[in-house]
């Protein structure tokens, strides 16, 4: 198994591409596989060229040959077609590590990206907060990973999260079959959630769904008394963090056991990940369960 | 306790701060952003309305370093006894520091001097004025204590009828001495005053015309102290040429060689030096030339006549103190040297070949090196006349009582065992035929081809002159044969050097005034290397010097030089130059009362002609009158003020002296910064303990 990369150190990285193929060729040392032969780019077979097919599939050196025009076909070419959806909402700027959810989560879509496109995979974006606020359709064309990371570099808008709308609008959006990736720390009431992932699952469509948390989410490791401020609501109160903790983490629990429930039922990939877990753990755990 | 600045005290107050603080810090201040409070259940810490003090042991520190610190910044000290004494009693004290050296005898400078003394003493009370003079050493006047504790009955008058009785002197200047000892003198009397201010309050008032060629060593190996200062006054002499003369060697035909030392803020360069027989009477004079501030040697032509010895004079300078030179010619002393050996001329198989060439006549002395062999008529010599013994064989009867009363009138006797026989003098001579059971046995010496010297006494003055490196290596010395001894303990001994298997090599017995030397070896060849080493002629003539009265007598001496006198005569006179005489104690050796150039004579009861004449001259560092520079002083630490100014109590009002006092009790005690270590440490303690009762501080911090 090859070394994991510190997320700190990762995340010291400015370039959003780079912090990704640190990632992807990590995993794929990982997984021994080369990242720069076949894979996905094994052709089968030939077939005539007829009018309406790409050009650039022409093999021009059969063609000079033998004066015919022959197409090469590709073993799971364009086999899949991803969809991510990242929350980038004010609850995703917290941070007690020295970079946010945001941060980290950004990497890992980065990461998926680079990944998929390694594979000539589709690959499309949804940035939503409250309301949709990027749309990437899926495809696989050679702008489409630098396209994403622009995406992804640009400065958050931030406010409140509201899930719901970016499933609706994948429902209504998304019409061939693919993977449907939803990041996000899963902080909001999950009110509608359920349905909507049933939806997608109803269409056809694997979901993957990356709740992303911080450490000190988790742990409400703060030793001060002080006063805590909701990034989402702005909402404060003043609070000792040593009486409150437990009954946290219990409500924390539940939550989370919720999510583990119909994720379960819908057949829905859940992986949690703290900020404080290697990238490429999360990357080759979606890799396995998905092969399972 | 009291305090010197009590107004600090007011930030007393301040000890409010921390109990506030500690009051205040349950009002959280810290927003932490958080990602969501969906989870989190509204429990508001709880902030103490009651104002109930959670830590009283963090209060307390906290309160308690305020106060120290307040404390510290009010500066406190402790009032004592001594203090009220002080305070009551301002220390103030000039002592008046007059040169008395010979160069003072210039001109008109000790008329100055008594001007400027007289004056000082007429500006200051009389009760607080001490007066010493100094020239090589420090003399008291009127002492210091006796300043103190004759206050009442002191008075101007009095005073200066002191400075009436003093006269300057013939020696040289000491100035670094007088300074320190007078230093070192008022630091002993400060160790007593609470308040440090005895040095602060001493003025030394210093009158002396500060000449180049003071001492000042002393000051170099002495811290001179901060608070004590000295106020110059500098006397000028009207003329200032000067040149002095000084005697480097008077050589066996009577031809001196002198040294003409010039001034350097002289003005003349050119001198005559001539022989003076009688007064205005000159001899074979010469022209000298000598540079300002520079020095020539010159070698005078040679005196052929005996008596009377003339004295050598300078002339072409202006002061006359400095321009003579008495001279004495050196005797030189008859030493007989006695060898109890065998004899056996131009034999090198004899220990009289090689102790006979060791002794040579030089032209510091005659040796008259008698050999008595074991057929030789008698010694007809009286013991008083011998210097050394030497015994290299066995003794006749008659011998050894010879020598035995030889060594009771303080002769120095040096025995070696040239064979088996010898040990039974040996034991007549340090036994003495008392006690047949303290005898000293000979045994069979261990060893294995030749034996080394080890364990030398080189402090002893029989191998001082080997102390030097270069010359300390006795390892080229074999001894090839040598007896052991056992010396039993009822005989006072001490071992000088041990062979290599740690048997005695060279002992010394002392016998009464005497002194037997015994060396377990012979020196001929067939039993050591001793006689052929570069060792045996040096330490053979250094046995002879143990003998008091085979030592050179020098004939010329500086001013309060210490002249060693021969202690054989019963009752002895000194006539000084001045026709005085001064009668000597018959133990007494040294005479120490060489205050006057020119010649003294040393004459017993009974011998009419003068045994012994020697002569007196001038340190010739009192030549170089030019003025020192008073940088050089100050480079030694030496603190001077401006003679033109009034020291500094003496014009205060009595209330700022009593502030300064108070102000150096205080600096003295320094009790503020014991308050701020503690102040510091019990704030270390407190930052310890709240770090330990509050935890360790959070690492998630704000968004």
């Amino acid at each position: 198994m090859s070394q994991r990369i510190d997320p700190a150190c990762l995340m010291r990285i400015k370039s959003l591409e780079l912090r990704a193929k640190t990632v992807v060729e990590g995993t794929w040392k990982g997984l021994h596989r080369s990242p720069y032969h076949g894979f996905s780019v094994e052709f089968t077979e030939y077939r005539e060229y007829t009018p309406g097919d790409d050009p650039r599939h022409i093999d021009w050196k059969l063609a000079a040959r033998s004066n015919e025009h022959y197409i090469k076909r590709f073993e799971e070419e364009t086999n899949l077609c991803c969809h991510m959806l990242l929350d980038l909402s004010t609850s995703m700027q917290f941070q007690s590590l020295g970079y946010t959810k945001a941060e980290y989560a950004k990497t890992l879509v980065a990461t998926f990206a680079y990944f998929l496109a390694q594979q000539r995979d589709a690959t499309g974006l949804i940035i939503f907060d409250e309301q949709v606020e990027t749309v990437i359709p899926a495809r696989f064309t050679r702008g489409q990973l630098r396209r994403i990371l622009i995406e992804l570099e640009r400065p958050p808008q931030g406010s409140h999260t509201n899930l719901i709308s970016p499933l609706k609008h994948a429902v209504e959006t998304i019409k061939k079959r693919g993977l449907v990736v939803l990041i996000s720390d899963l902080m909001s009431p999950l009110d509608e959630l359920n349905t909507h992932l049933g939806y997608l699952r109803a269409q056809g469509h694997e979901v993957a769904l990356f709740q992303i948390l911080d450490p000190a989410e988790i742990h409400l490791n703060f030793h001060e008394t002080a006063i805590f401020e909701d990034l989402e609501t702005g909402e404060r109160i003043a609070l000792n963090p040593k009486a409150a903790r437990e009954n946290y983490q219990q409500q924390l629990q539940e939550h989370q056991a919720a999510i583990q429930s119909f994720c379960r039922k819908q057949g829905v990939h859940y992986h949690q990940l703290t900020t404080d877990m290697p990238l490429e753990l999360g990357l080759s755990e979606f890799l396995t369960d998905r092969a399972a | 306790m009291s305090f010197l600045t009590p107004l600090y005290l007011v930030g007393i107050i301040a000890v409010g701060l921390p109990i506030l603080l500690h009051l205040v810090r349950h009002q959280p201040k810290n927003v932490f952003y958080f990602s969501s409070l969906r989870f989190l259940e509204h429990k508001p810490p709880q902030t103490n309305r009651k104002n109930k003090i959670e830590h009283w042991l963090l209060l307390s520190l906290r309160a308690l370093a305020v106060i120290l610190l307040v404390t510290a910044f009010a500066r406190p000290y402790f009032k004592n006894q001594d203090l009220k004494l002080a305070s009551t009693q301002p220390q103030s004290q000039t002592i008046l520091l007059i040169d008395t050296s010979a160069s003072m005898q210039r001109d008109s400078l000790w008329e100055k001097a008594l001007t400027q003394a007289n004056e000082i003493i007429k500006d200051t009370t009389p009760n607080q004025i001490a007066v010493y003079t100094f020239d090589t050493q420090l003399t008291a006047i009127k002492p210091l204590r006796q300043s103190q504790e004759t206050r009442s009955a002191s008075s101007l008058e009095r005073n200066q009828n002191l400075l009436e009785e003093l006269t300057p002197g013939w020696k040289a200047t000491d100035l670094g001495t007088a300074l320190t000892e007078l230093a070192a003198l008022l630091q002993e009397q400060a160790v007593s005053d609470p308040t440090g201010s005895i040095l602060r309050h001493t003025n030394i008032e210093l009158i002396t015309d500060f000449q180049a060629g003071s001492r000042t060593e002393s000051l170099s190996e002495f811290s001179w102290p901060e608070e004590l200062s000295v106020r110059l006054h500098q006397l000028e002499a009207d003329n200032l040429d000067n040149a002095g003369l000084q005697l480097l060697s008077l050589d066996d035909e009577s031809q001196p060689t002198i040294r003409i030392v010039n001034a350097a803020d002289s003005q003349q360069e050119k001198f005559t030096i001539a022989y003076e027989v009688q007064p205005a009477k000159l001899e074979k004079s010469q022209q000298v030339y000598v540079p300002r501030g520079q020095s020539r040697v010159v070698r005078m032509a040679a005196w052929q006549q005996p008596v009377p010895v003339p004295r050598i004079v300078l002339s072409g300078d202006q002061q006359n103190f400095d321009n003579h030179i008495y001279l004495q010619p050196p005797v030189r002393p008859n030493l007989t040297i006695v060898h109890y050996g065998t004899p056996a001329e131009n034999s090198i198989e004899s220990a009289n070949y090689f102790a006979r060439r060791a002794f040579p006549s030089t032209s510091q002395r005659d040796i008259d090196f008698q050999t008595i062999g074991p057929d030789s008529p008698p010694l007809l010599l009286s013991a008083t006349e011998i210097h050394l013994m030497l015994i290299s064989r066995r003794l006749a009867p008659d011998e050894t009582e010879q020598v035995q009363r030889y060594l009771e009138q303080g002769g120095v006797v040096l025995l070696t065992l040239h064979d088996d026989q010898s040990t039974d003098s040996l034991n007549q001579l340090a036994t003495h035929n008392t006690d047949t059971t303290a005898l000293i046995e000979t045994v069979s010496p261990e060893i294995n081809g030749y034996a080394l010297l080890t364990d030398i006494n080189f402090e002893h003055s029989l191998f001082q002159i080997f102390q030097a490196p270069e010359f300390s290596d006795f390892t080229r010395l074999k001894f090839w044969n040598y007896r052991g001894l056992k010396l039993p303990e009822q005989i006072p001994h001490r071992v000088l050097a041990r062979f290599d298997h740690q048997a005695p090599a060279i002992l010394e017995i002392t016998r009464n005034k005497g002194k037997l030397l015994v060396m377990s070896f012979g020196w001929t060849p067939q039993e050591s290397q001793f006689a052929l080493s570069t060792k045996f002629v040096p330490m053979l003539n250094a046995i002879l010097t143990l003998n008091d009265r085979a030592q050179n007598t020098p004939a010329q001496f500086t001013i309060g030089q210490k002249v060693k006198l021969p202690v054989d005569q019963q009752t002895r006179l000194i006539s000084t130059p001045d026709r005085s005489q001064i009668k000597l104690a018959s133990d007494q050796q040294d005479f120490t009362e060489t205050i006057l150039p020119g010649l003294y004579q040393v004459e017993s009861g009974t011998q009419l002609p003068p045994t012994r004449q020697f002569a007196v001259n001038l340190d010739i560092s009192e030549s170089q009158t030019e003025p020192l520079a008073r940088e050089k002083l100050e480079a030694l630490g030496v603190h001077f003020t401006d003679s033109g100014l009034k020291t500094e109590e003496n014009t205060s009002p009595a209330e700022l002296q009593r502030q300064a006092q108070l102000r150096e009790l205080e600096q003295k005690q320094q009790l503020w910064r014991w308050l701020i270590i503690v102040a510091l440490a019990l704030l270390g303690l407190e930052t310890v303990l709240a770090r330990w009762l509050t935890g360790k501080s959070s690492a998630t911090g704000k968004a």
